[in-house]
């Protein structure tokens, strides 16, 4: 630990400001960094995009943090970053979207591949798998405004006047997105499950 | 229902975290864009850890700190010193003359072109400070060094020797081994009393071989007795 910290400040590289820095970065990350990631995730971002945007979100909190307002919570100035990061994400993929027509967007590649269920709750894991992709195509069916605001409202439990700061737009115009994108939710859900019973072979 | 806290698919959606191996691989693209600092293999509390150990030396009293950055300046001084010890002693200042040296010590001007070694030149030494010619009497201003060094010399026009100049070195123009001697006396008169510090005979010397042989063979020499002579001269009007 002593050896450590001694041998800190003579990192060739880094001043101790950048090192400040750093360190405030790297605490920012082991808070948040699970919460950028869902939140990138159910906004949208494709999941061979998603390591570079969550990479985005923390380059941009390192270059910001020095201009970073304390009187503002952590959390909204955080998620305003990862929105912007998300929709230029989405609008890359748009742009780019001949080089992901062969795979499904609601499919999670790192959470598939890595996440080997326990044997006892595989039926249960199978479940909850379901219902996630369920819920991440009817995410998908909505715009953007209601994706947006159902997912910092529902998904993250933000406050609608934080959701208000985060994007940017009035409180009242918040309050009536979250109410249509939860009602858009709730109708996508209901016609997949009518469209999954329907067709029980098609996956 | 749908969409209220009891919803299975929002909270599906909620529990969508990422899996460690996600954390890692995007916490070491971040190390090797220098976001992050470099502990790749440390665990994930470690940051947190690090951040808290942060919050504890930001709340440490006042006199701890002080304390704290002294030391750490007495770590840095050491590989400064080690470094400085570990170069050739021709290459630093003893310590002697770097208590008498002034503050910012600067290569004496003479040309860059100079051989490095001149056998009848006086020793000069390197770190010796020269402070710029003072104005003292109300004449004219004088000219820089390298100014008088282009102007005086009667063929420097151009301070690098020309093609021709080492051709008639190497011998392509005929010995003439009576005027050579003549040449080697003008140049020796003048290099000998530069070392006297007799600036009125060196230049004499040199203006006479300037005269009789503006294209003999010690042109070089000459030039190059001539840069010294006025770099005494400089000396001399800064005293």
């Amino acid at each position: 630990m002593a050896a450590g910290t001694l041998e800190q400040p003579f990192a060739p590289p880094e001043t101790g400001a950048a090192r400040r820095a750093s360190t405030r970065v790297e605490a920012v990350y082991s808070e948040y960094f699970r919460y950028v990631w869902r939140c990138l995730r159910a906004l949208g971002v494709h999941p061979h995009l998603l390591d570079d945007a969550v990479h985005d979100v923390f380059v941009v909190v390192q270059q910001k943090l020095g201009a970073f307002d304390d009187g503002v919570p952590v959390t909204t100035w955080l998620y305003a970053i990862t929105l912007r990061v998300a929709r230029r994400a989405r609008a890359n993929a748009r742009r780019d979207a001949w080089r992901y027509a062969n795979t499904e967007p609601g499919e999670s590649a790192s959470s598939a591949s890595d996440d080997a269920p326990a044997p006892g709750n595989a039926e249960r894991d199978l479940e909850c798998g379901e219902q996630l992709d369920l819920a991440r195509r009817a995410l998908d069916r909505l715009d953007e405004d209601k994706r947006e605001a159902f997912v910092l409202s529902q998904v993250e439990q933000r406050s609608a006047p934080e959701i208000a700061d985060i994007t940017g737009v009035p409180l009242n115009t918040v309050y009536s997105r979250i109410r249509a994108a939860k009602l858009a939710f709730q109708a996508e859900v209901t016609r997949l499950n009518l469209v999954n019973r329907g067709k029980p072979n098609d996956r | 229902m749908t969409g209220s806290d009891d919803d299975p698919f929002t909270r599906a959606l909620r529990d969508d975290l990422p899996a460690q191996s996600d954390e890692a691989r995007v916490r070491s693209r971040l190390v090797s864009a220098g976001v992050l600092a470099g502990a790749v293999a440390a665990p994930v509390g470690s940051a947190a850890a690090a951040a808290g150990v942060t919050a504890k030396v930001v709340a440490l009293p006042l006199a701890v700190k002080v304390g704290a950055s002294l030391a750490f300046v007495g770590l840095v001084s050491v590989p400064v010193v080690s470094h400085l010890a570990s170069q050739p002693p021709s290459s630093r200042p003893s310590l002697s003359a770097t208590a008498a040296a002034r503050p910012l010590p600067v290569r004496k001007a003479e040309p860059r072109h100079e051989p490095v070694a001149a056998p009848l030149a006086a020793p000069v030494t390197e770190t010796e400070p020269v402070a710029l010619p003072a104005p003292a009497a109300p004449e004219p201003a004088r000219p820089s060094l390298r100014e008088r060094t282009k102007s005086s010399a009667s063929t420097a026009t151009n301070p690098l020797p020309s093609v021709a100049a080492f051709e008639d070195a190497a011998g392509t123009k005929p010995l003439d081994e009576g005027s050579l001697r003549a040449e080697t006396a003008l140049i020796e008169r003048a290099l000998s009393a530069l070392k006297r510090d007799d600036i009125a005979t060196a230049r004499t010397a040199l203006a006479e071989h300037a005269r009789r042989f503006p294209n003999g063979h010690l042109v070089r020499e000459r030039q190059r007795a001539l840069e010294r002579t006025l770099g005494k001269e400089t000396e001399s009007h800064a005293h």
